[in-house]
């Protein structure tokens, strides 16, 4: 199958999730017959395949020669939806039963708001809808036509909620509770609101106001308390399931935090702790280091050898590395955390709390953790070094700012002071002297006079150069 | 003289770079092989977004004297993104200009800043396509759709990558 002519050439293709070496001449090939010798590599049938490089897609009818495409490099593989049809009907139907729907109710607003956001403070929250869910899957949810028929009888929704231990208790605690749930239009109105999110966050805004407007008549706030107590306190826990886990967790990170809950019927007004702010009392034995959970000692080279001016070339061996993998995965730094022991770790991390959520999404962190990385070694060489001239410092753990804004949240850090660097300057600016060399500045005398006055930075360093240039 | 060299011999060092070693999410070339100041860019829309699937053809304009300067990005397949001019124009702040913003809006440090590549900034626009920022739109009719009429929003854009793959 493959080529062997003397024009053939080896390129890298990449489809979703693998990679693999091809090898063809592209001076023989047109892209069409391409694709077709690649679809039983790929498993994608050359109809509905893709090939993308150079910031093009390649068309069927040329030959692969025409896009200069050269051994080594990389052609992505693409595969298009091929029922492309089907989805958009489906996509169709569902649109127009949604805007059906959302037609109907916008009249009301304007005809009873007014009497509403009186009458019904809490209105569009009562059935804590609208809290934490998603109004694209609250909508499709309501607009199923089981829920709708069910939801239509007032009845059923009555004895649905009724049958809630605390939402009964409270009703009975509060009569006027009672009469607003018997009132058939008031539960209609609320799931119009549901199905509606346009509906629904106006009613929040007008709820929004209507409290503000509360808060500033003398007395307001106290009745805005009250109502808080009486109403939403005892709704938001009917509508949670009563989770003692959750209740635990809590009470375990107020005890972290130095947090007392204020007394009965007072106002609380005591500042909110900062999670992230360093802790004196028993911490001081340990220093702070943001990492030391992640690796088991021993790891970090922490010697004078910069790991970041000798390691551009070759990334994958740099320390940063380890640290994406171990965060990437919550359970291997959870389990590393775990091997400093409970109560070590539990001072300087909140991770081993249980039923406390890690920072959810580990792909999230993943990316947020690359990304960290690249701007950390830039920074690191460019405005870093503009900042200390002199104490152009060694130690990987640097007080760069972005990188703790990173990292705080897996731990507490304060630095370690920087050191002293004593190394002979190509040793010291051998990587942006290797920059200046590709940008063309091939005089390495002037090259480290100019890094020097400019403190080590690139971008100053050629400024410096150029004017001394000219 | 001196200061072209440099963003030329930067901007086909990068590019050199993304052939050998491709990032996920984008390809990219030159319009023309003599000009190292225009480049071509296919972004592939984002998987798990509205954008998935889409094929989505930019050029990418650089000034003389970049890195100092930010380039220029702008979408040839049509677009409909907040954060997208009607015209293509990718509005994102580490394409502006370096300095303080004049409204106040961005400070300093989300600006240009000469250590941005073409991969920083081809990953920033795709991390734009997942989540737009409706809080300084650059297409006010996208924005107000994207906000008010999301399955309106959605049905656009499905259709704009339907069209985008079926070159």
């Amino acid at each position: 199958m493959e080529d062997s002519s003397e024009h053939a050439v080896v390129v890298k293709f990449r489809s979703t999730g693998k990679d693999f070496n091809y090898n063809f001449d592209p001076a023989q090939l047109t892209v069409r017959q391409l694709k077709e010798r690649l679809t039983t590599k790929t498993s994608i049938p050359a109809d509905s395949m893709r090939l993308v490089y150079s910031g093009r897609v390649l068309k069927d009818e040329d030959t692969v020669e025409l896009y200069g495409v050269k051994a080594g490099h990389t052609i992505y593989v693409v595969k298009i939806a091929a029922n492309r049809a089907a989805e958009q009907a489906a996509n169709a139907s569902t649109t127009t039963t949604a805007t059906s729907t959302t037609a109907t109710p916008t009249t009301l607003p304007s005809t009873r708001g007014s009497n509403n956001v009186s009458g019904n403070p809490f209105g569009a929250n009562l059935f804590g809808f609208g809290s934490g869910l998603d109004p694209d899957v609250m909508r499709s949810v309501m607009n199923s036509p089981m829920l709708r028929h069910l939801l239509s009888n007032p009845e059923i929704v009555r004895s649905m909620m009724m049958q809630n231990p605390t939402m009964r208790q409270m009703i009975e605690r509060n009569p006027e509770i009672g009469h607003i749930i018997n009132d058939p239009s008031f539960i209609r109105q609320t799931m119009d609101m549901a199905r509606n999110p346009e509906l629904m966050r106006e009613m929040m805004r007008n709820n929004d106001r209507a409290l503000a407007n509360l808060e500033t008549i003398p007395g307001g706030f106290n009745h805005l308390r009250r109502m808080y107590h009486t109403l939403q306190e005892p709704l938001d826990s009917a509508g949670r399931n009563n989770d003692q886990l959750s209740e635990i967790a809590n009470q375990r990170l107020a005890q972290l935090l130095n947090v007392e809950s204020p007394p009965e019927g007072q106002i609380n007004s005591t500042p909110l702790p900062n999670p992230w702010a360093p802790r004196n009392n028993n911490l001081q034995t340990q220093v702070g280091n943001p990492f030391a959970n992640i690796f088991p000692v021993g790891v970090i080279p922490l010697s004078n050898q910069t790991p970041f001016l000798t390691s551009n070339s070759s990334r994958n061996q740099s320390p940063h590395s380890s640290i994406r993998s171990s965060t990437s995965s919550p359970s291997t730094s959870q389990s590393t955390n775990n091997t400093t022991g409970p109560g070590q770790s539990s001072n300087n991390s909140p991770f081993p709390i249980p039923g406390m959520p890690m920072p959810a999404d580990p792909d999230f962190i993943r990316r947020l953790q690359q990304t960290a990385e690249r701007l950390f070694s830039h920074q690191y060489t460019t405005s870093q070094q503009s900042q200390r001239p002199n104490s152009y410092s060694t130690s990987m753990f640097n007080p760069n700012p972005l990188l703790m804004t990173m990292q705080s949240p897996f731990g507490n850090a304060s630095p370690p002071a920087p050191q002293q660097n004593t190394d002979p300057p190509q040793t010291r600016f051998r990587d942006q002297l290797r920059r200046l060399e590709e940008m063309g500045f091939h005089d390495q005398a002037l090259n480290i006079r100019a890094l020097f006055a400019a403190g080590g930075d690139v971008t100053s360093a050629i400024d410096w150069l150029l004017q001394n240039l000219n | 003289m001196t200061l072209q060299l440099q963003s030329a011999l930067l901007l086909r060092k990068q590019l050199k770079e993304l052939s050998k070693h491709p990032v996920e999410g984008f390809s990219a070339g030159l319009v023309d092989d003599e000009n190292v100041y225009e480049w071509e860019i296919m972004i592939l829309g984002p998987p798990e977004t509205l954008y998935e699937g889409g094929f989505f053809k930019a050029n990418m304009t650089f000034p003389k004297d970049y890195p100092l300067m930010p380039p220029s990005l702008r979408f040839v397949t049509e677009m409909w993104h907040p954060n997208v001019y009607p015209n293509g124009d990718v509005c994102i702040s580490i394409l502006h200009p370096p300095g303080e913003d004049r409204f106040g809006y961005e400070d300093a440090g989300e600006r240009w800043m000469p250590v941005h590549t073409v991969e920083t900034i081809l990953l920033s626009v795709i991390s734009m396509l997942s989540s737009p920022n409706d809080e300084s739109p650059a297409n006010i009719e996208a924005a107000k759709e994207w906000r008010e009429n999301y399955p309106a929003f959605k049905k656009r854009v499905q259709r704009l990558v339907r069209r985008s793959a079926e070159m």
